[in-house]
């Protein structure tokens, strides 16, 4: 087996399993769950809800928030304190540690789905189920894309950096390609620049979608092309990334 | 016998600062090295050596910058490393958060056994490192004794055929280092390949079948300890060593010249009787020590001597 057959080779779901099981202990014992649920569950009592588009969008940004601190550090720490040797050396592939952790860090928003669950019964009333749920697996893929810029980052940016790297794309990502500071560049330049934007896992192409699912109406076709292909992007991206690095690089000087 | 882990021309350079360009350290600068089955091979060297690269590079951990290392005779493993290779670090590199148990049922698992297999080992490797009765303390709780116990007992899970162990005496009580010596040994009697970097002279000239002295990136000797004869020696230093070395060799015997010193040993002789001699012979010595042939002995000449006759030279 070559090294690029070893990299290709299909996650062991058990190893995968072993290592979000590390990182659930990792967040509920270092508290790092509480946080992210604070953090995502206190501007429900702050901010008034009508229906359920505000609803959602009230949910989208406070999930990202939650998820800014359950996934912080995420594969960085295990690179940073030498863990990620130990698992390479007990097997663990690049794809299993990096599919581990995402499982886990996701794992830490539970109580925030829970709780959101509980607060928001009445936002609800009168949407069919169906269109729910497809609005919710829509918020899921959003998250998926961005835990997914949080690996990336967290193969490249030592401690908790990936999460302080993503605050300013948390604010960048509220704001759709129009409003992108463009007007004056030559105009190729702006449709690239402004294509390049839509490509990314915008909070409003996940709002497009919430609407066609709850009202009928049509996103741009941008939307849900960049929210399906961001995760698989990313996440390919990272694991490239961790494969190339040297499991001890970080630990070893 | 067959070899286990063989190293040649091995580099490695350790970069910081931005794009690499502000400071950079030689860890490895050539290193050469060859263990064969069933040895326990005892890395020496002064802090700053490479014996950690070295370590870290031979699990497979580092990518050196160039030279090669062949495990079990082959240089091409999926993942860069073959199975069967453990390490237990200097420090800790365990999930501070897991427990002793669970850090030990993590490994287990990743080795995808079963769960009465998985359990058994891990019950097992708790026995053998003492740690049975400390399974549910954290790992941010250990002191540095039990921390090594567990990287001992992390890296048995896997029933490694090469165990590099990197300064796994060091942080011990007297009878916890007793009782990892001991384990050592065993694991040495049983086969096991064992690399193991420490400062603890004694219990490598104990449990070592081969020393490697490592200085500045790169093998500086290499001997085995049961060649060490524990004999004393009377080392005299004098202008004419050569006439010195022949002159006493007229009343002393196996006396031997090393550059402008003379060893004479003491036998049967007393250290007065050879300086007596030395007066009677005329022979004018500046100064006179005297030399244990043990391990302690062996690293300070081979790492202290080339700089002293730096000096001299100067």
């Amino acid at each position: 087996m070559t090294d690029r057959e070893t990299f290709l080779r299909g996650p062991a779901l058990v190893r995968v399993g072993c290592v979000a099981r590390a990182r659930v202990r990792y967040l509920v014992r270092s508290r790092a769950a509480l946080v992210a649920f604070l953090l995502a569950v206190l501007p429900w009592f702050a901010l008034d809800r009508h229906d359920a588009d505000a609803e959602l969008g009230l949910l989208t940004g406070s999930v990202l928030v939650g998820m800014l601190a359950s996934a912080s550090g995420v594969v960085a720490d295990s690179l940073d304190n030498g863990s990620y040797c130990i698992g390479v050396l007990h097997g663990v592939t690049p794809i299993e540690m990096l599919l581990g952790e995402a499982t886990g860090a996701l794992s830490g928003l539970i109580p925030v789905v829970g709780a959101f669950t509980a607060l928001s019964s009445t936002a609800f009333n009168g949407v069919p189920l169906p269109a729910l749920l497809s609005a919710f697996a829509w918020l899921v893929v959003l998250l998926l894309g961005w835990l997914g810029i949080m690996l990336v980052l967290g193969t490249a940016l030592p401690g908790k950096g990936n999460a302080i790297a993503m605050i300013p794309l948390l604010v960048a990502f509220a704001f759709p390609s129009d409003a992108l500071p463009v007007d004056s560049w030559p105009p190729l330049l702006a449709r690239v620049a402004r294509t390049s934007w839509d490509a990314m896992p915008l909070q409003s192409h996940a709002t497009a979608m919430y609407a066609a699912v709850l009202h009928g109406a049509t996103p741009s076709p941008m939307a849900p092309v960049a929210l399906l292909l961001a995760p698989p992007l990313y996440l390919t991206l990272a694991a490239i990334r961790l494969s190339r690095l040297e499991a001890a690089g970080r630990f070893a000087r | 016998m067959s070899v286990v882990l063989s190293v040649s021309g091995l580099t490695k350079r350790y970069r910081s600062g931005v794009a690499g360009c502000s400071a950079s350290v030689d860890a490895l600068q050539g290193m050469e090295m060859e263990v064969e089955e069933g040895e326990l091979v005892g890395l020496l060297g002064p802090n700053g050596a490479g014996k950690s690269t070295l370590l870290f590079c031979a699990a497979g951990l580092l990518r050196p910058d160039s030279g090669r290392i062949a495990w079990f005779g082959t240089t091409s493993w999926p993942g860069g490393r073959p199975p069967g290779i453990a390490y237990a670090p200097e420090r800790s590199m365990y999930h501070r958060f897991l427990t002793i148990r669970e850090t030990l049922e993590f490994c287990a698992t990743l080795h995808e056994l079963s769960p009465p297999e998985r359990t058994r080992r891990v019950n097992e490797a708790l026995e053998r490192v003492d740690l049975a009765t400390q399974a549910g303390k954290r790992v941010s709780h250990l002191s540095r004794g039990m921390v090594q116990r567990l990287g001992i007992a992390q890296a048995l899970i896997g029933q490694p055929r090469l165990l590099l162990l990197d300064e796994t005496l060091s942080g011990l009580d007297p009878v916890a280092a007793r009782d990892v010596r001991v384990l050592l040994r065993a694991l040495r009697d049983d086969g096991t390949t064992i690399v193991l970097s420490s400062h603890d002279l004694l219990a490598l000239e104990h449990l070592a079948s081969r020393i490697v002295v490592m200085k500045d990136g790169r093998s500086h000797a290499s001997f085995d300890p049961a060649t060490l004869t524990g004999g004393r020696w009377l080392v005299l230093t004098t202008d004419v060593p050569g006439l010195a070395a022949r002159l006493l060799g007229t009343r002393h015997s196996a006396v031997v010249q090393e550059r402008d010193e003379i060893h004479v040993p003491l036998g049967t002789s007393s250290p007065e009787d050879i300086l007596a001699d030395c007066v009677a012979l005329g022979i004018d010595v500046r100064a006179s020590r005297i030399r244990r042939d043990d391990l302690e002995q062996r690293f300070f000449d081979l790492i202290e001597r080339p700089s002293r006759v730096a000096e001299a030279d100067a």
